[in-house]
């Protein structure tokens, strides 16, 4: 990280700061998380007063709703980036286009077999496929 | 059985239908007539039997980084795209499967591993098929691309050997190694690319029936597409792999534990900052210029 301020201080970039009211280089170097990152970069870039009103607003949960193709959500109860109380239950009960399929276990994008497979790229493969029955 | 893993299926009593093959194209003699997507879902879904080492949310996670997988042989050529949004101008590159080129090319150092530009002529190549393969688009998660362990994994089975399909990865703007022309990356709910490219995938090869498929945070942004797309959409289906759905909430509760905050959010903080060291020139000249 050291490295990385050093090169960027050295070079043009840090000069078009004090012009830019936008971005503040020396925040977004010192940002040490995701939302940091957002908070500093995302949010002066598409004019968000907060990385939550970014959040609010990028969400695709009530997108959901919209969508009028047959879609499958592939969810493992046990992601441990995106919590389970984030997966809208509710509404794949309320659109005839969307089906959820939550598995207990599998991590974020993981679903490790024994011998390395990946259960997930079956499931993908099987649902777009539809299996020749469709 | 060990290893053996729930699955649960969520949907609304009544879900769309779908007409079932007859026994001419190979389907089974049982079944006729129609079958609703929960059904299909349910039928088609393989049994969830994964490695009862990787007891956890975390190790699933964190495996590819614990121990070396498979290495997943995809190749690509690249083909950048001006974007024809007048809010949001700027190019974005996007990767279309190929097959191992022979004889094999040396390494483009300016590119992610096995990826190549068209030429001209390979585009125009590219274009004037007339087939009616099913295709498929892909959407990386956050600040990845198609070269992603992941998203190779899945679609090797799709696009070699006896698969049939084609594909393309849509890099978000930024991402594998695609250089950035204007103030801005890609947003959780920036679709301007991907509609772009849909609608030209559909002009360029009206036979082919086109399928997506995004991973985690290209899911969000699929997901957000296919909303807006509505009753027009141009997609016949779609999968959608670990969506955060809502974001907001997702940060919050990420926030709450130690590992969330030191581990996920952190490294997920580190791939935004490279790519901020990488185009932040960019981000923040072309900005200072047009205030």
């Amino acid at each position: 990280v050291l490295s990385s301020v050093t090169s960027l201080t050295q070079s043009r970039q840090i000069d078009q700061l004090s012009t830019n009211p936008d971005i503040d280089v020396e925040k977004v170097l010192n940002s040490k998380r995701l939302y940091e990152w957002d908070r500093y970069v995302q949010c002066p870039s598409w004019g968000y007063p907060t990385e939550h009103a970014y959040y609010r607003d990028a969400s695709s949960v009530d997108a959901a709703l919209n969508i009028r193709i047959p879609v499958l959500a592939l969810h493992a109860k046990d992601d441990p980036i995106i919590s389970d109380l984030a997966v809208p239950y509710e509404n794949f009960k309320l659109t005839p286009y969307v089906v959820l399929c939550a598995t207990t276990s599998g991590g974020h994008i993981g679903w490790f077999e024994l011998g390395g497979d990946r259960w997930y790229t079956k499931a993908v493969s099987a649902a777009i496929r539809g299996n020749g029955i469709i | 059985m060990f290893g053996s893993v729930a699955i649960d299926f969520v949907a609304a009593d009544e879900t769309v239908p779908f007409l079932l093959k007859n026994n001419d194209h190979g389907g089974d003699a049982s079944v006729q007539g129609q079958i609703s997507l929960l059904d299909l879902a349910k039928s088609t879904t393989p049994p969830c039997s994964l490695n009862p080492l990787l007891f956890n949310g975390h190790l699933h996670t964190a495996y590819p980084a614990l121990r070396k997988t498979e290495d997943v042989e995809i190749h690509y050529k690249r083909r950048v795209w001006e974007s024809d949004n007048t809010a949001y101008p700027g190019q974005f590159a996007v990767d279309f499967v190929v097959d191992s080129p022979e004889p094999p090319l040396e390494r483009d150092r300016s590119l992610p591993p096995r990826t190549h530009n068209f030429t001209e002529q390979e585009f125009a190549d590219l274009q004037a098929s007339d087939d009616s393969s099913p295709m498929l688009v892909v959407l990386h998660g956050l600040s990845g691309g198609s070269h992603e362990q992941y998203l190779r994994h899945a679609l090797r089975p799709l696009v070699y050997g006896e698969g049939g399909w084609q594909a393309c990865v849509i890099n978000a703007r930024g991402c594998s190694w695609s250089k950035v022309t204007t103030p801005w990356l890609f947003n959780a709910r920036a679709t301007w690319d991907i509609r772009q490219v849909v609608k030209w995938l559909r002009k360029s090869w009206p036979k082919r029936r086109l399928y997506a498929v995004g991973y985690s945070l290209g899911a969000n942004i699929l997901c957000n597409y296919l909303g807006e797309e509505g009753e027009n959409c141009k997609i016949e289906a779609a999968v959608l792999v670990c969506n955060p759905w809502n974001l907001d909430v997702a940060n919050s509760l990420l926030r709450t534990t130690w590992m969330g905050d030191n581990i996920y959010l952190a490294r997920m903080g580190q791939w935004m900052k490279k790519l901020f060291e990488r185009y932040g020139s960019a981000l923040i000249c072309h900005k200072s210029n047009t205030i």
